[in-house]
Order: C-alpha cells, then structure tokens, then sequence
C-alpha cells in the first residue's frame, strides 16, 4: 500500500509534466501553465518541466521568470542541451549577447550534431560585431543542418542576409540561390535574393523574384514589405504604374501590420 | 533618440520559447525558423561594438599612417582655451526621456570679425528642468584666431539661465541687420535672440510670435530658411514629443536595470513652420501650410531645393516614424511626399530612428540628395536624387550599408575634409543608453570616392578625431579660413572637441560669403555651381542646418581637388537672380554681394 502511494506520488509530477507538454503542442497555454506549475510543486527541481515553464513565462511576457526557471534548470542539471540552448535563447532575445554566449556554447558541446545552439551562436556573434567568428558559426550551422530541408534554407537565408549587409552580396546570392534549392517555398529566400539583385543592379530579375515571394505563404517577409520592395524596383525599371500600385499595397499592408 | 533594439520585444519574445514565432533581436535579422523556432524579420537593432571604438576601449594608438606632415588630420585644440562649458545633461542614474539629446553647436560668426565662433547649447538639473547652476549654462566662445577661444557668455547674455533644458540651435540673420541671430529649441519655452551688433543679444521671443507652442512639447531642431522667397528668413522647428519630468516614463530592462524607454511610448507631434513678418514678428503657418498634417518625432532637418523648382523643400528625419519631405509647392504650402519621393523608409519598408540629416549633392550630377543617420543594426541610409522626380536609396550601392552597421549616429553631415571636390560624410556617434561597453563610440569619416562609393577613413583621422564617448551634436565650419573644414563635436558629459583640421594635403579649395539683398542676407537657399578650368562641375547650397541639434558654417565651401582655376561660378540666389561670377583666383573667400 505505501509502495503504491509512493508510486502515484512519483508518477504525478511526470504525469502534470506530459500533461503540459500536450497542451503546450496543442497551444493551450493556460492549461500548459496549470500543469506545469503542479509538475512544479511536486517536483521543483524537474529540468523539463522548468525549461517548459520558462517558455510559456515568456510566452506570458515575463521574461525574468523564464530566467529564473531557465537557471534553475542548468544549475541543476548543467549536462541540459535542452535548458542550456534556452537560456542562450533568451539572453540572445533580451540582448544580452554577452551572457547568450555561455549557455549557447554550453549547449554546442553538450549537443555538438545540432545546427540550433550553433546558429544561435553566430546571430550572437553577428550582433555582438564579430564578423569572422559570426561567419565561422554560420557555415558551421549550414554544414550540421540537413541537405534539402526548410531549417537549412532558413539557415542560407540567415547567412546570406549576414552577407549581404557585409556588402559581399555575390556571396549572399549564392546563399540565397542555396535556400530556394533546399525549400523552393521559402518567401524569405526568394526575397532576400530580390533584395541582393537589386544590389547588384539586376531590377529586372529581383522584380521577378520579389513576386514569386509574394505568392509563398508568409511567415517572416511580409506582404509590406515585398510590395515597398516591389515599388523601389518598378521606379528603377521605369514602370511608374506598377511602382504606384505596389507603393499603394505596400501603404495598406504597412497600416494593418503590427511592425 | 532612443535606441530600437527592445523596441517590439516584450510583444514578441513571448513567441520565441513557445515555438510560435522568434523575433530576432538583430535589425537585419535573418529570419528563421528552425525546429521549433521561428525568427521574425526583424525591426530592432542590436548593439554592436564598432571595430574602432574597440581600438580605442583598448587604449591603441589609431593607425600610425594618420601622422603624414607629422600631425594628425585633426586635432583638438578646446584644451588650450580656458572654459567651463560641458554638455551636462544631469545623468545622475535616474533616467529622464530627454536626457541623450543634450548638446547643441552652432558657428557663428558674432561680431562680423571674419572669425566663427562658437556657441553651445546644454542641459538642466532635472526633474526641475532649470539650470540651477553654472554647469548648466549655454556657452559662446569668442574665437581669438590663435587657436584659442574665450569664454564670453554673461557678457553677450546667452547664458540662458531661464531657458531650461536646451537642445538644438539655428544661426540666421533673420532680421537682415548683417549680424547673425541665434534661435534655440527648449523643453520648455523656445528662444529667439536677436544680435545687437556690439557683441550682445537680447532675448526678443516674447511678442515675436515664437514664444507660442503646444504645451510640454519637445522642441529639438530648427532650420532658417525663405519658403515663400520673400527676402525674409522663415524657421521651421521639428518637435519630438510632449513630455514633463511629471509624466515621464520609467523602463527597465529585465525588470531591474532602468533603460531609457523606447520612443514609442510617447505620442508624435507635428512640426512647427513659422513665416517671418519682418520687424521681428513671426506668424505660426502651421496649420495653414501643411506641415502640421504629418506628425512625427522630428530630430535632424536639411533644406534644399530638391524638385529644382525655385522653392526650398525640408527634409526631416524622424526617430521610429516614418521621414518626412515637405515638397514646396510654391503658393505658401507644403505636401508631405516622403513615400511618394522613396525616402520615408529604408529599403525595407521599416521605420528606423533617424536622428541627423544633411542635404547636399554628394555626387556631383546637379541634384541634392539626402543621407541620414540612425542607430547601431540599422543601417545610415543616403538617397540619390533621381532628377528631382523621386529618390533612389544608394546605400548599398556606395557601400554605406557596411560601413554603418555597428554604429549609432547622431550628427550627420556631408563635408569634404580633403578638399577633394566629392563631399564625404562625417558622423557623430555614441549609443543611447550607456548599458554594455559597446555603447561609447568614436565619430566616423567616411571617404567619397569619385561620387560612387564610400570608405571608412576613420583611421586616418586621429586620435582626437576617434574619441569614444557619447557624441551628440557636431558643427562643420573653417575656424581659421584656411579652407579647410574644421569640426566641433559635443559629447555628454565632456568638454566639446574643437577639431582643427590638418590637412596633409594640397588640395584647392575655394568659399562663398554671400550677401544676399532682395534675397536674405544670409544668402540661405542661394545654390552655387563652380565649374573649373577642366570643366568640373560641383554644386553646393547656403544652408546652417546640418546634422542634429546643430547649426554650421553659413559659408559654402567648395574644395577644387589639383585643380587651381575656376571657369566660372553661378550662383542662383533664392531671390531668383543668377549671377555669374569669374573668380580670378582660388585657395580664398570670396565674397559675393546679390546685384540689386
């Protein structure tokens, strides 16, 4: 009998843990958070259930809670991949790019075959200024991530986009062209190549480029965004009513965006 | 003013651990979504140390190749004068919204002795905003010829002891008296003080119409300039905000470190347009104008007559809002066409927080263009004048995206410190906010090659030149009629540089004093073109307003490259006369009076 008490004591805290764990998939946050907490009570010190609890905080824009419960989590269980690369993300989120960088190495070492912690690592590094060591993480990144796969292709996105700001814009075409190989679909490379065109003085095929990402479903790149782009473009190319057409989108897009 | 880098944060971060969406915290975020992560495009800038302010945080010498002649190209002599002017902006812990945007500068030359001098705006204890002590005072320094300077504020009576926290400053004759008035933006009540011709001023704000603005607005820049060509110089203000100690806004950075807030927090106000009446009086045309349509949160203003139509336009840079161009329609209004011309945005269609600007033709083809300057992640951005018609942005192009990325600026201004013929831009930078080690910076002189391209000649500059700290406002102007611009730069908490330019060069220069009379006497909006012997043609305009907060050399300065002749000079006065001049020879300033 008290074998089978402890038992149930035992399963609570792993049972409110999965619980919360569905919810979270499913995004319903409120029940994620009732779950979590009572995995939490019975098990304070549970690395899973803290790490969960630290995303739905942030979620909740509470930031210094998920920093407590990240923390917690790598105190006690510093060997976390999973708690460690969370708390680089969030110091990275924060701007705390010096303190992203531990947890995120951390993180690389513990788990050195994911192109997360490691991506992460070269945005940090992108913004801290460091631009050799930001570009030694990216290919790291782009070498750990799978052949033909939307990660990787947001990967090639992110270092072309790195790229192109450095002004090594051939580089960032190539990267660019690399990302709509591995996802076709991918709006954000087939405007990031727009945009690298249009460096490059090729308005005729950025334009191209920018409507083929206007047709991708949107995730990162706006509608707004693509049509400013579009306008820029078709002023260059010398078709004012396309420009004027695009610029009016670009407006009504612009005023219904949250930027 | 305030940095972007938090700005949509908290809204989104809130995404980036439940797997729903990850804004990024970079500016030109690279968008990602990887497993359960999603990066948003991004609109926040991320702070990064600049590769020279990092040379000077380690206390290394700048490149030993700045020393060609044995000296520096610039050098800061505000050592050798005895004065006790510090941009103070009271930062004693508590932050205060105003607080990074302290530290005007003007040239001016105030008693007509062919020196410029300089005047100095400055902060208040807060949260009285009043200058309870000396250290609070504004500041004219008498410009002795010798490289020193002499404090001669009480005895011109600028101190500006009932002003209150003071920002930005405009030298213009706006009376045409021939002696230069100074106008100065405020928190509190703004001021106009009109020259008196024996080295003093008189406050004369109180019934000339500019004592009158919206409650607790912000007043951060002006610009002199004839809108309607009437001989009589008009003044446009840009207005931040509305603020009080009272109602000021506290922010923290995760919950415990206090940050300056993000400028969104506060409302956005129009600018104010002011016409001059003559006999000291102004009438308040915003609302009748146009200007007061748009509203923002004005920071750097630049004239020049960008449609080629006869009438000047305005340029205003704005910090998390759009930009804004006033197009000059000529009867009396303006109409707000920034998105129209392509110079509301950058190229990506986002707002950034755009501090100071300048209007010059950096290219040399006859058009003024626009570049601006904003925070680090962002990215300064220059426009080329597409004929008048439209602009097209050439960041990229000229290589000023690069050069750009890390640094956060705050005084722009285009001026050929070599005296090339092609107009390089300067920069005064330094975060907002003072919380990681990256947030000191040094200025940054970018080199115009040929009108295509720039390059970062920062390292040739100086030490002096590469101070890091918190810049604000800076003044372009020939201290000793070399021909040569010199540079005079504040920084919060510092004693201003006066950075006297060395020129390792022999390059020709010429300059333009203009005298305008059915025009304004400043000759403000007059548009210069000198063609040289070879056939060369550069182009310049009579402007004070560069940059932020800042008022420049009234002169219009020119530098000639090899070339020793000048063909001819045309100068088109706002008055509408063109006059053609043949100037016999270089290296000197030439004085010009507008035939009658």
């Amino acid at each position: 009998m008290i074998w089978l008490l402890a038992f149930q004591l035992a399963a609570g805290p792993a049972q409110h843990y999965e619980n919360a764990r569905q919810d979270f998939a499913q995004q319903r946050f409120s029940e994620a958070v009732s779950e979590v907490d009572a995995a939490l009570h019975d098990s304070p010190y549970m690395v899973p259930a803290l790490v969960l609890k630290a995303r739905l905080a942030t979620f909740a824009h509470r930031p210094d809670v998920a920093k407590s419960c990240l923390i917690t989590a790598v105190t006690v269980d510093p060997a976390s991949e999973e708690a460690q690369f969370y708390l680089g993300l969030l110091y990275y989120m924060q701007n705390d790019f010096k303190l992203a960088i531990s947890p995120l190495q951390t993180a690389h070492t513990l788990s050195p075959r994911s192109p997360l912690p490691v991506f992460y690592l070269a945005m940090t590094q992108e913004a801290l200024g460091d631009e050799t060591q930001a570009l030694e993480f990216y290919q790291q990144a782009e070498n750990l991530s799978p052949e033909k796969a939307p990660q990787s292709a947001e990967i090639f996105v992110a270092h072309g986009r790195f790229l192109l700001s450095l002004g090594r814009t051939e580089e960032s075409i190539d990267k660019d062209r690399r990302a709509i190989e591995a996802d076709p679909n991918s709006r954000d490379a087939h405007y990031e190549l727009a945009k690298g065109l249009d460096h490059e003085g090729d308005f005729k095929n950025a334009a191209a480029e920018g409507e083929r990402a206007l047709t991708l479903p949107e995730l990162d790149t706006s509608d707004a965004q693509i049509h400013f782009l579009l306008a820029n473009l078709y002023r260059k190319l010398n078709q004012p009513d396309l420009a004027k057409a695009h610029l009016e989108k670009f407006q009504a897009a612009h005023q219904t965006t949250n930027r | 003013m305030n940095d972007v880098r938090r700005r949509s944060f908290l809204g989104s971060i809130a995404a980036c651990l439940t797997g729903l969406a990850v804004r990024r915290a970079l500016p030109q975020g690279l968008p990602a979504r990887v497993g359960l992560l999603e990066a948003r495009a991004p609109s926040l800038s991320a702070p990064a140390q600049s590769p020279h302010a990092q040379t000077q945080l380690d206390g290394r010498a700048p490149d030993a190749d700045s020393s060609k002649a044995g000296c520096f190209w610039f050098t800061n002599v505000a050592g050798q004068s005895q004065f006790a002017y510090r941009t103070n902006n009271d930062f004693t812990g508590r932050k205060y919204f105003p607080q990074p945007m302290c530290g005007g500068v003007a040239a001016i030359d105030y008693n007509n002795d062919g020196l410029m001098d300089l005047f100095f705006t400055n902060g208040a204890q807060l949260p009285e905003l009043e200058k309870t002590s000396p250290a609070y005072l504004n500041c004219l320094l008498h410009n002795n010829g010798d490289g020193t300077f002499e404090d001669v504020t009480a005895k011109a009576g600028l101190t500006g002891a009932g002003l209150g926290f003071c920002f930005g400053v405009a030298v213009a004759d706006y009376d045409n008296d021939g002696h230069e008035d100074i106008f100065i933006c405020n928190a509190g009540r703004n001021a106009l003080y009109h020259n008196n011709g024996d080295g003093t001023f008189t406050d004369v704000t109180e019934g000339s119409g500019l004592e009158h603005k919206p409650e607790n607005v912000l007043s951060v820049g002006a610009a002199w300039f004839d809108f309607d060509n009437d001989g009589l110089l008009d003044l446009i203000v840009t207005n931040y905000t509305t603020w009080t100690p009272q109602t000021d806004q506290r922010c923290f950075k995760d919950t415990k470190v206090e940050e300056y807030c993000d400028p969104t927090v506060y409302k956005s106000v129009e600018s104010r347009l002011y016409r001059n009446l003559g006999h000291g009086r102004f009438e308040d045309v915003t609302a009748a104008s146009g200007v007061g349509k748009a509203l923002g949160k004005g920071m750097g203003i630049s004239i020049a007559d960008f449609t080629g139509d006869g009438f000047m336009d305005i340029f205003i840079a704005n910090d998390t809002e759009p930009n804004f161009l006033f197009i000059n329609q000529g009867n009396g209004t303006f109409k707000e066409s920034s998105l129209d011309y392509g110079v509301a945005y950058n190229e990506e269609g986002d707002s950034v927080s755009g501090m100071g600007s300048d209007a010059k033709d950096f290219d040399n083809d006859g058009w003024v263009d626009i570049v601006y300057n904003d925070l680090a992640g962002q990215f300064f951005a220059i426009f080329k004048n597409e004929g008048g018609k439209s602009f097209n942005e050439v960041t990229w192009p000229t290589n000023l995206g690069p050069l750009t990325r890390n640094i956060s600026g705050w005084s722009i201004g285009f001026i050929d410190y070599n005296n090339d013929g092609w107009k390089d831009i300067y920069s005064a930078n330094g975060d907002v906010d003072n919380l990681s080690e990256s947030s000191r910076q040094h200025d940054t002189m970018f080199e115009n090659k040929g009108g295509k391209t720039f390059i970062d000649v920062t390292a040739k500059m100086g030490p002096d030149f590469a101070f890091v700290g918190y810049q604000r406002g800076s003044a372009f102007v020939d201290l000793n009629n070399d021909g040569f611009m010199d540079l005079v730069v504040t920084s919060l908490g510092q004693k201003p540089r006066i950075l006297m330019n060395n020129a390792p060069v022999k390059n020709h220069w010429i300059m333009f004093d203009l005298r305008g009379h059915k025009s304004n006497c400043d000759g403000i909006g007059a548009i210069i073109k000198v063609t040289t012997e070879s056939g060369r043609m550069l182009y310049n305009h009579v402007t004070t307003s560069i940059g932020f907060m800042s008022s420049s050399d009234r002169r219009a300065h020119f530098g000639l490259g090899a070339e020793a002749k000048i063909d001819h000079v045309e100068i088109r006065w706002p008055s509408g006369i063109v006059q053609r001049l043949v100037p016999s020879t270089v290296d000197r300033i030439v004085k010009v009076e507008e035939p009658t």
